[in-house]
């Protein structure tokens, strides 16, 4: 599978990066919204593993321009959060066609099994 | 052993100076972002015109002060769930890879070392949701999801959950479950949140051979009434009414060395009165304990 992971918090990238590649899948990282917001459009994945919360251009910000260029619909986005008010950021966000809302701290293996569905798959 | 112990200790030194950190680091951008948001309405306020200013300062001024007050609840725990989570993705990520040796194999005392870390780990995970739940409660946030709950599967997975961890305390585990047919509407995930934690509290008090905790519902005057029952050492009377307050724990010689927070109770009653039950205690203050669900059918 080949998944983009975009955190700012390049010890989290670093880690989920090792284990999705022990599992045998690519990981790209990008530790801020705009250089993953460039990944997205120059490259296809089969899914984006993109956090919030991240300085000057957060989750959000990637999200909103994706959704305005139309890109988000043939894009798989899973989101992760850390925050409280998950409950309220999941209904916009599924909204705007994100697929789901992850909580933060997540297993890795919960994490896998997740995105496990979009392998080889185009979003429908 | 010695270096084991060692290891965990530094890790937990360096979790301490990190949330220290942290706490200090949000609490300045908390300050920045209710300032930034003062000079913004201030700058607001000079722009209009002069007739009106006295009335839009005024107007303002109570607005600002609202909206203070809601920032200062909600971002403040907002930052504080994001600032404490964040440090424990790594933990516990690379708890799961070193266990399963996927960075290498690693030997039996390695592997007690990082069960330890990750034991600890996970238990400031449950205890930072716990401070979120209660913060939400206050705030009415917690959202709850109503659906279709079949009283048979409800009890039934609770069974295969605790059956292993009873079983190895040697203690009895009853699941009356009433009506297995019965389907009633509710939260499923927080109904069992509540279970949780009453399950938790009593695996902490029922005697080491011999204990018993017995679990299920019934029909009493047209409502449904879940219990957990145990024979561990009761609740006097006059504790009983504190029980349920946050931070609240009965504190005796016997029940000092037995962990907890005081917040499971607390929690427990905020989502029994959310999803419209009552929740109640009743003990003979010796050698058992019932806690009641009771909601309207
Ligand atoms: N089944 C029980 N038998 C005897 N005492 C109990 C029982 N359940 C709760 N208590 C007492 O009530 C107090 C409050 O319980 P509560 O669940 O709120 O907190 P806790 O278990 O100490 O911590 P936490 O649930 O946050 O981990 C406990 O300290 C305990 O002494
Ligand atoms: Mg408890």
């Amino acid at each position: 599978m080949k998944i983009l992971l975009i955190d700012d918090n390049s010890d989290i990238t670093k880690m989920l990066q090792k284990y999705m590649t022990i599992k045998g899948h690519s990981c790209t990282i990008a530790n801020t919204g705009q250089s993953g917001l460039d990944l997205i459009n120059n490259q296809t994945f089969d899914v984006v593993i993109l956090d919030i919360a991240m300085p000057t251009f957060s989750g959000n910000d990637v999200i909103d321009v994706l959704h305005k260029s139309g890109k988000i619909k043939n894009q798989n986005i899973v989101t992760l959060t850390a925050s409280i008010l998950t409950g309220d950021i999941e209904s916009v966000l599924k909204n705007k066609g994100v697929h789901s809302c992850l909580k933060k701290p997540i297993d890795p293996d919960v994490l896998l099994d997740h995105i496990q569905q979009f392998g080889n798959k185009n979003k429908a | 052993m010695l270096v084991d112990n060692n290891v965990i200790f530094y890790l937990l030194i360096v979790w301490a100076v990190i949330v220290t950190i942290l706490l200090i680091r949000m609490r300045q951008k908390h300050i920045k972002h209710i300032n930034e948001l003062r000079g913004d309405q201030k700058r607001q306020a000079e722009q209009t015109d002069a007739k009106e200013k006295r009335q839009a300062e005024q107007t303002d001024a109570k607005e600002v002060s609202e909206k203070l007050k809601g920032i200062a609840k909600d971002e403040f725990s907002a930052m504080i769930t994001h600032e404490l989570n964040t440090p424990l993705v790594p933990i516990l990520g690379y708890c799961k890879m070193l266990k399963t040796s996927m960075l290498g194999r690693i030997d039996p005392e390695q592997l007690e070392a990082i069960e330890i870390i990750e034991k600890n780990a996970k238990r400031l995970e449950a205890l930072i949701a716990d401070i979120m739940d209660v913060r939400k409660l206050d705030l009415n946030k917690l959202r709850f999801k109503i659906d279709d709950l079949s009283i048979g599967a409800f009890f039934s997975n609770i069974d295969s959950d605790y059956k292993k961890i009873l079983d190895g305390k040697k203690c009895q585990f009853v699941i009356d479950p009433y009506n297995k047919d019965l389907v009633i509407k509710t939260d499923k995930a927080r109904l069992r949140q509540v279970f949780d934690n009453l399950i938790s509290n009593s695996i902490k008090f029922v005697p080491e051979s011999n204990g018993k905790i017995e679990i299920g519902c019934m029909k009493e005057n047209g409502n449904l009434v879940f219990y957990v029952k145990d024979n561990g050492i009761g609740i006097s009377q006059d504790k009983q009414k504190e029980l349920f307050q946050k931070f609240y724990q009965i504190d005796t010689s016997e029940r000092r060395s037995i962990g907890g927070t005081g917040l499971g109770l607390a929690i427990s009653k905020g989502i029994v009165e959310k999803l419209g039950g009552i929740i109640s205690v009743k003990s003979d203050g010796k050698t058992e304990t019932t806690f009641y669900m009771k909601f309207p059918l």
